[in-house]
Formats: structure tokens, sequence, C-alpha cells
């Protein structure tokens, strides 16, 4: 008997390891075998040798096992087939399908577009390194306002050790806090541009918004009388590729010159602030040092403060009031009087700005987060319309389904692997619906972007995740139920032929068309309303004539002292009625200072302020109601003649006020100025309807932002073009520029068109989805009816009758659905028109068209199929039974 | 008509299986291809392919006795499906197409 002598142990137990268990055995046996003979032949350590390198030569793919083990424990098959059928079944229905299928892409997309905006709205200002940490001090009293002293930046960084750092900041302004432009020039190319996004700045600023200087060096340029500090795309607007620092930009009339002495990375779109270049207080301060502007007394200034991590901005904010009577000289009165009236300083999160905050001189026009809101809502709606769609049709087909489920069930499907499988169908669909609604939103995005003055852009690597969990939440919102409810059919009932549609499934989706409905029923009363109010703000008497009337920016100071020949100059031109100039004009921001009748000091109101010129009623054709406006004969009315509205006579609290003398706190310390009221003015909605009429006072000053002309002709491109001719021998600086101020006053309302046109957009999309779904169920429901319908022919039913009997039910849930929607949406839209102090009023007739409508277009929807059904024949319905 | 796909040494197994007729196992085909062929044959190589050409259906198998030299494991016999007998009469007649085709000029070599 031969020893029994082994292969090496190590290597036949990796072979055994790594061998797929169905070939283990036969490959062993040959290698067994291999190794006994050659063993016998060539020797242990050969054959040994020999054996090592034949497992080695067997570990490659075919022969190691399976990962995941042998055997298939997977069902992947039973998947494949979930696909299949579901495919099927789309196909089977193309109607459907496409119903479910349109529905959820226009829903998603709907969705998609909103996030986009919505994202946008959000991100404002988080651009800064811990933008956390920023905050806006602002000064809240009956009239809250962004701006503070100037010296308050500094002492919070000196008495508080929770400020990291503080900057004041301030555009540099024209007369009437209109943005001063300034004619700004390269020595070196004569190259000219017209700059109004210029800031003073403390040196700190870029301690507090820390953002990221290119070249040169901040801190110093901030330091430097002289020096500018510029944004990126302005260097090369200027310089082109050149090495900007050190070079040189001249300012106006070349009255002074500025050295570049830093650039900065330009200021994101979504900020709440933007600026091209920045100078420094420094220079600003070096102009008049002593002016009151740079103390306590000016609530001037924007004062942004970087508050240690961690700190916490509330306490600080109840601190502020008592700490700056250190600064401030407030009487024990007063202070007890802003305490309990809540007056004081606030501490605004800079993240807040852009969508929270809507104060006295905001930087730039903010969003309003009640949109952000209203949009959301608007998009998810419309996603909700599409899936009750799916769960409608989904559920109203059992019985089309019932038997392959009753199959199923006997063969041992588990009612969860059916969930699942309904899950799987409800998936592909919104899969498909995923790539269509992205394709839509590619499709659709260049319109979007330049209907709402966006440049949003798909970018796919940051939505693909957002387009995945969005797919498994409609799957989900719009499966679920469809799955549970086919799930739970008994095979028993539907195998005997038993199975017939339930009552509850049958209510349930009346209720899901009646919340369809209701939905599609509020946006469109709300597009109407809020286009009923946008139509009422266009057509209310202003006070003053909008039409016609020409407006160009004064640019350069030396126009406002020639005015007088400018104007006669310009009346020269046939078909212009009367020229004027303001420092203000209606729809902009103004300036706000206290007045007084000197015979009653102690009542002081708040007053908008304006410089206008000699003709500026007649321009604007506002009416005078007593007294008489400037008179270029009485030499007096430039010194000391104050025109006011009726709303500023009113509440200085007189009867008659023409005459009587008046204090206009202009300056804070300075004493205030003097003056006679010579005429009271009619009010007129220098404001947006937002807003009641304020107190308004007029001062004849030449100190002018804007040239208004009063034309009266059909040829505007021919009489402007001779305008231009007549301004250009009075300003060759600037370039010419006009607007009409009907245009201007429109761009108060943008976010309400805006919000208008996109709700109007989304009312559409529902109503269309709803529709569809409308269509949908009234097919099935129809078909489960033609038995019915055929007997009641053959029994002598008419066409008209039946055609009321189909739509019939129908029209009940739309009208319930109407019913339901009317006092959500009247709520709703009240809460809107809040906003606006001057409101159109919510007319039940709103509600009564828009329902007219909603239930005309659903006929329009079930016409087709109605008349289709109340046509057949019975003798064909009919000839199985 | 679809296509057998049939790669060199596969059709070299192939073959080997049917000479040995009844006695195609691991080490029999080995051995008879070592000894016919004059070349090497590792025990993976020929493995993956009897593997795969069972499961492409052209051969099948079925095990076999257990000998002591074997320590115990069975014999794993392969024979030629009527599937595998078309896929080597259908690369046969192409080779054959092929050769057929080609012109007798082309393989007049001149040694010179």
């Amino acid at each position: 008997m031969k020893e029994t002598s082994t292969p090496p142990q190590f290597p036949l137990r990796f072979f055994r390891w790594y061998c797929h268990p169905k070939l283990r055995n036969s490959i062993e046996g040959d290698l067994m075998e291999l190794y006994e003979e050659r063993k016998n032949k060539i020797g242990k350590l050969k054959a040994d040798t020999l054996f090592i390198k034949d497992v080695l030569l067997l570990f490659r793919p075919g022969i190691i096992r399976p990962a995941e083990g042998y055997e298939q424990l997977n069902n992947y098959g039973m998947y494949k087939s979930y696909f299949k059928t579901g495919w099927r079944n789309l196909l089977k229905s193309k109607v459907h399908a496409f119903i479910n299928i349109g529905g959820l892409a226009l829903g998603i997309a709907s969705v998609f577009l909103m996030a986009t905006y919505v994202k946008h709205e959000l991100g404002y200002d988080r651009y800064y390194d811990q933008h956390e940490n920023l905050y806006r001090i602002t000064w809240e009293n009956e009239n809250p306002q962004t701006r503070t002293p100037h010296p308050m930046a500094q002492a919070m960084v000196n008495d508080f050790p929770e400020v990291e750092s503080a900057v004041s900041l301030s555009p540099l302004w024209a007369a009437g806090l209109t943005r001063e432009i300034f004619s700004i020039r390269n020595p070196e190319n004569d190259l000219r541009f017209d700059e109004s996004n210029v800031l003073a700045v403390d040196t700190t600023f870029f301690d507090v918004f820390r953002f990221p200087v290119l070249r040169g060096d901040a801190k110093k340029a901030l330091r430097n009388v002289n020096g500018v500090l510029i944004s990126e795309s302005t260097a090369k607007k200027y310089f082109g590729d050149e090495d900007p620092i050190g070079k040189h930009l001249a300012v106006d009339t070349e009255t002074s010159v500025l050295e570049v002495m830093a650039v900065f990375k330009d200021v994101p779109d979504q900020s709440h602030f933007h600026f091209d270049m920045l100078v420094s207080y420094v220079r600003e301060k070096s102009f008049d040092p002593d002016d009151e502007y740079y103390t306590w007394a000016d609530f001037g200034h924007f004062n942004y403060v970087r508050l240690k991590p961690g700190a916490d901005p509330k306490a600080l904010e109840a601190k502020l009031m008592t700490w700056v009577r250190k600064y401030i000289n407030m009487s024990d009165e007063y202070f007890r009087r802003a305490i309990a009236n809540n007056i004081g300083f606030r501490v605004q999160p800079v993240t807040d700005i852009h969508l929270k905050s809507h104060l006295r001189w905001e930087l730039e026009t903010n969003g309003n987060i009640e949109y952000v809101y209203i949009m959301a809502a608007a998009a998810l709606l419309t996603l909700v319309i599409a899936c009750i769609n799916f769960m409608n049709l989904m559920t109203a087909k059992s019985t089309d389904r019932a038997k392959e489920i009753g199959i199923r069930k006997t063969l041992g499907a588990l009612r969860r692997q059916l969930s699942f499988q309904f899950l799987s169908e409800s998936l592909m669909v919104t899969l498909i619906a995923v790539v269509i609604a992205v394709l839509l939103v590619e499709v659709s995005l260049p319109f979007y972007n330049s209907l709402t003055g966006h440049s949003f852009a798909l970018h796919y690597r940051e939505t693909v995740p957002v387009l995945m969990a969005l797919s498994v939440v409609v799957t989900l919102l719009a499966g679920i139920y469809p799955s549970l409810f086919l799930s739970s059919i008994q095979p028993y009932a539907v195998l005997k032929g038993k199975f017939r549609g339930s009552n509850k499934g049958n209510r349930l989706r009346s209720t899901l068309i009646v919340f369809q409905f209701a939905i599609s029923m509020m946006l469109i009363s709300g597009a109407a309303i809020i286009f009923s109010q946008l139509g009422y703000i266009q057509n209310k008497n202003l006070g003053f004539d909008k039409e016609e009337v020409l407006v160009i920016p004064v640019k350069n100071s030396l126009v406002s002292k020639r005015i007088q020949t400018l104007k006669s100059e310009l009346l020269r031109v046939d078909g212009v009625v009367s020229v004027s100039a303001s420092s203000n004009l209606p729809g902009g921001q103004f300036n706000q200072n206290s007045v007084s009748l000197v015979e009653a000091p102690e009542h002081e109101i708040n007053c908008s302020e304006a410089f206008v010129d000699y003709d500026f009623l007649k321009a604007m054709s506002i009416e005078l109601v007593e007294g008489r406006f400037f008179l270029p004969e009485n030499l007096s009315d430039s010194a000391a003649s104050f025109v006011i509205n009726e709303t500023a006579a009113r509440q200085l609290n007189s009867s008659s006020v023409v005459g009587r003398e008046l204090h206009w706190h202009a300056y804070e310390n300075d004493s205030p100025v003097k003056g006679r009221i010579i005429g009271v003015m009619e009010d007129f909605h220098f404001q947006s309807f937002h807003h009641s009429v304020q107190p308004l006072i007029f001062v004849l000053y030449p100190a002018y932002n804007h040239l208004v002309i009063k034309l009266n002709t059909q040829d505007f491109e021919n009489k402007i073009a001779q305008v231009k001719n007549v301004y250009a021998q009075f300003d060759n600086t600037f370039d010419f520029e006009f607007s009409f101020l009907d245009e201007r006053l429109d761009q108060q309302y943008k976010a309400e068109q805006r919000a208008g046109f996109v709700f109007g957009i989304f009312a559409f999309i529902a109503v269309a989805i709803a529709c569809f779904g409308l269509f949908g169920m009234a097919m099935l429901a129809f078909h489960q009816r033609t038995k019915e319908i055929s007997i009641r022919k053959v029994l002598g039913a008419s066409v008209p009758g039946l055609i009321v009997l189909l739509l019939g039910d129908f029209t009940k849930l739309i009208f319930l659905a109407i019913l339901m929607a009317v006092p959500v949406a009247w709520w709703m839209m009240d809460k809107w028109l809040d906003n606006f102090t001057y409101q159109v009023g919510i007319h039940p007739a709103v509600f009564l068209v828009s329902g007219l409508v909603l239930i005309l277009v659903s006929w329009i929807t079930l016409g087709y199929l109605t008349l289709k059904a109340s046509h057949i024949n019975p003798a064909e319905t009919l000839k199985n039974e | 008509m679809k296509k057998y796909q049939l790669g060199e040494f596969e059709e070299i197994v192939m073959l080997t299986v049917g000479i040995l007729y009844d006695e195609a196992y691991g080490v029999s085909i080995k051995k008879e291809i070592e000894s016919r062929l004059k070349r090497g044959v590792s025990v993976g190589a020929l493995q993956t392919a009897l593997k795969r050409l069972e499961d492409k259906g052209y051969l099948k198998s079925r095990e076999g006795e257990a000998t002591e030299e074997r320590a115990g494991r069975p014999k794993k016999y392969f024979t030629i499906t009527a599937y595998g007998k078309k896929a080597m009469e259908y690369t046969k007649s192409t080779r054959d197409e092929l050769w057929s085709a080609i012109p007798k000029v082309a393989l007049k070599v001149e040694f010179s």
C-alpha cells in the first residue's frame, strides 16, 4: 500500500475557498489525479510546484465563485416582470399614460423652476466668509430706517467685546438721496463710463465683509485720500488686460484724479448691495471734516458689524439703547418713551435683508419672502394635482387589473410584493416624467429668464441628486395609495368574477377630484385678483399725469445751474409743452426730514422733500388747492418759501396753513430753515400704492437729478432726437439717456407683475392637468357605465337627457370644489391685498367668473366623451348579453 | 442564422471531447490535447473553457465514478450536445468555405 501523500495543504485550502462550489469536486479530483501521477513520475517536489501553479492558474473568472453566493437568491426576474407588465399597461392605455406622464412632467417641471427661483432667493448674502455672524444695525421707530450714525460702528467695536469688527458705509448720494452718477475716465486712453455704484467705506470694510481682494493692499488703499478700489470687471472695462494697480481714473470734470490701489472680486448677483468702486471715508471727510454728517447727530450711514462666533445678537440689541446714551444726548423722558414704545436699534442678520427687510432707504430693492412662499406653494400644488391624477387613474383602473392581481396572489405573491410592484410602476412613470420635465425646463428656461429677469441655468451636477430625491417623493406621494389599494384586492372575489370597484374607492376619487378643482379654482381666482389689482394700480388716478412725460437724468451738476436757459431752449422744440426739473420723481426714494410750524414747534411731522423748479406742477399736471406755486418773478421764493401737499397741511393740524411760517429741519444741528408756506398742492401718489400718501414738501433749489419734459406729440422718436440735440449743448460729459415716467412707475410693481404672471402660468398649468385627469376619469367612468347608458337608451332616454346625466355627476363635483375654494381664496387674497394701501377690493364677480370659466373648461374637456357616450348604439354594446 | 461563437481553444476542446467520446473528463482531455498538439494546457484554462462551453450549451456533463487516485472526488464527464455539434459543423464549414475561396495561385508560395 502506498503511503498517502497529499499535495500542499495551503494551496488546496485556498483553492477550495475560492472555487465555485459546483465545480469544486470535479476540478479537485482532476488536480488530485494529476498530482498523484506527477508525484510518481517526477517526484513530490516538482509535483507540489506544479500543483501550486495549477491552483494559481485556476484563479480566474468563471472558476471563482460569485461573491454574493452562487445560488440565485435575488428576484431580478420578478422585478423585470414588474417593469414589463408596467410598461405593457402603459402601452395598453396610451391616453392614461399620456395624462399621467404629461401631468407629472408639467408638475415636476414647475416645481423644478420654482425650486431654482426659491434657491436663488434664499441664497442671498451667503457669499461672505462666516456670513452668519454679519449683522446690520438699523433704527426702529414709527418710520423704521436702515441708516444709523457713522461713529456708531467704531464705538461698538470699542465698547462691546462680542463685536469683532464693524464698518460704516454709504453710497455717494446726490441731492434728495438719489445715487450720484459720476463720469469716470481713464486719462490714458480716454475711455469714459458712467458709474453710479460707488460706495464710501471705512478702512475696516474687508474685515467685516471678507471679500476676496485680488490685487493690491485694500487696507492701505482705504486709508488713502486719493485711493480707489475697483472691481475686477471695472478694471477690465477701463484698463483691459493691463495691471490696473497704480493707474489713474479721472472723475467728472477732471476736478480730481483717483489712483487705483486694489482690485476686488465682482460682487455676486445674490447680494443685497452692489458696488463697482470703493473710496475711503477718509476722502469724503477731507472735503468737510466738520460736517455734521459724520457725527452722532446724523442717522445717515449704513453700519454693519461682525460678531464673534457664538455671540448673541439679541443680547447685544438689548444693550444698545442704554449704551448709546453715552454718545447721544437723550432726555430721561424721551428714553422712557422710546423703551416703552419699543423704539431703538435693531441688530439685523445680513442674510435676512434680501427677503425680510423693507425699511426706509434700503440699498437696493429687496425681494419679498411672501412671494417665495406663494410661488413655492403654487408649484407644489400643481405637482399635487398631477399626483392626484395618477392616484385616481391607477385606482380607477383596478377593475382592469384585478385579474392580474388575483392570479399573482393565487400564485403566491405576498401583498408586500404586490405593493412593491405597483410602486415600481409609479417609479417608472415618474422617471419618464422626470426626463420629460428636464427637457421642458431646458426648453422653457430662456423664456422664463427673459420674463423674470433672472439668469438661471440648469447645473446637472447639482440637480441630479435633487431630481432623484424628487422622483422618490413623487413616487411615494402618487404611488403609495394605489399600491396599497390594489394589493388589497381579494383573489377569490376576482376569480369568481364578483370583483367590482368599491364605493369607498369611488368616494375617495370624487373627493380628490374636488380637491384638485378647488386648488385650480384658488389659483385662477388668485391670478384674477392679482391682475385686477395691477390693472387698478395702472389706471388709478395718481394725482399727476404720467403719460407722455420724458425723464432725462441730470448727471452733470453744471446743468442745474444753467437750468433756465436749457428750459427755454427746450421749449422751442415743437411738441414740448413744458419743461421742469426736480431732485426726485414719483416712484423713487425721497429724503425725509421733520417740519413744524414756527408757532407750534413741538408738533413735528416727518416730511418727504424734493427740490423742484418753477414749472414742476405744470409739467406733471398737479393741481394746486390753495395759494400759489413758486414764481420766477418773486425773488423771495428761492430763499424761504415752501409748497406742501394736502396731507402735510392736514398733519400740521391747521385749517389753513398758507402764509404761515414753517421750520424745515433739513440739517440737524444747524438751526432749521425757516420759510413761508406759499401754497398747498393736491395729494398725488409720489410713492407706490403700497403706501398711503405721505407728507411732502417742495423747495425751490437748483439741485436737480431729473429733467422732466411734458410732450404732446405723435412722433416721439423725432422729438426725442431734437431734445437730445439741445441737451447735448449743455452737457457733453455724459451720454444722453432718457426714460418715460409711466415706465419708471411701472417698475414699482415689478414684483407684483412677476408674481401675477407666474401665478397665471401656474393656474393655467394646474387647470390643464386637472382637466387631463378629469378626461381620464370620465373616460373610465363612461366606459364602465356603457351598459347602463345602453339600457337607458333602450328604455327611451334622449341624447340631451343622457348628456345632462353624464355631465351632471362631474359638474356637481366641480361646483362643490368652487364652493370650497372661494372662502380660502378670499382669505388669502385679502391678506395679499394688505400689501397695498390702495386696494381694488375683492368683488364676488371675480369668483363667479373664475368659477364659470372652470365649469366651462371642464365641460369642454368632457364634451367629446359625453357626446360619444350618449350616441352609442345599444344594439352594439348589448349584443353580447 | 445565429452565429455560433467558438474560439480557437474552445474548438480544440470540443474536438478533443469528441475524440474521447465517452471518456472525456478534465485530466483525459488535458492529456489528449497535450499529446496530440504538443502544447501545454493548464488546468485553469481548460476548466474555464469547459465551463464556458457548458454554459453556452455546447457541452453537457455528468458525474462519474470516484476513484482512489482522485482522493474520492467524482470525475466530470463531458459529451457534445446536438447544439454543440451544429456549432462545430458551422465552424468547420466556414473554414472550408474560406479555404475553397482562396485562389490556387495565392497559395503557390515559391521559396527562393
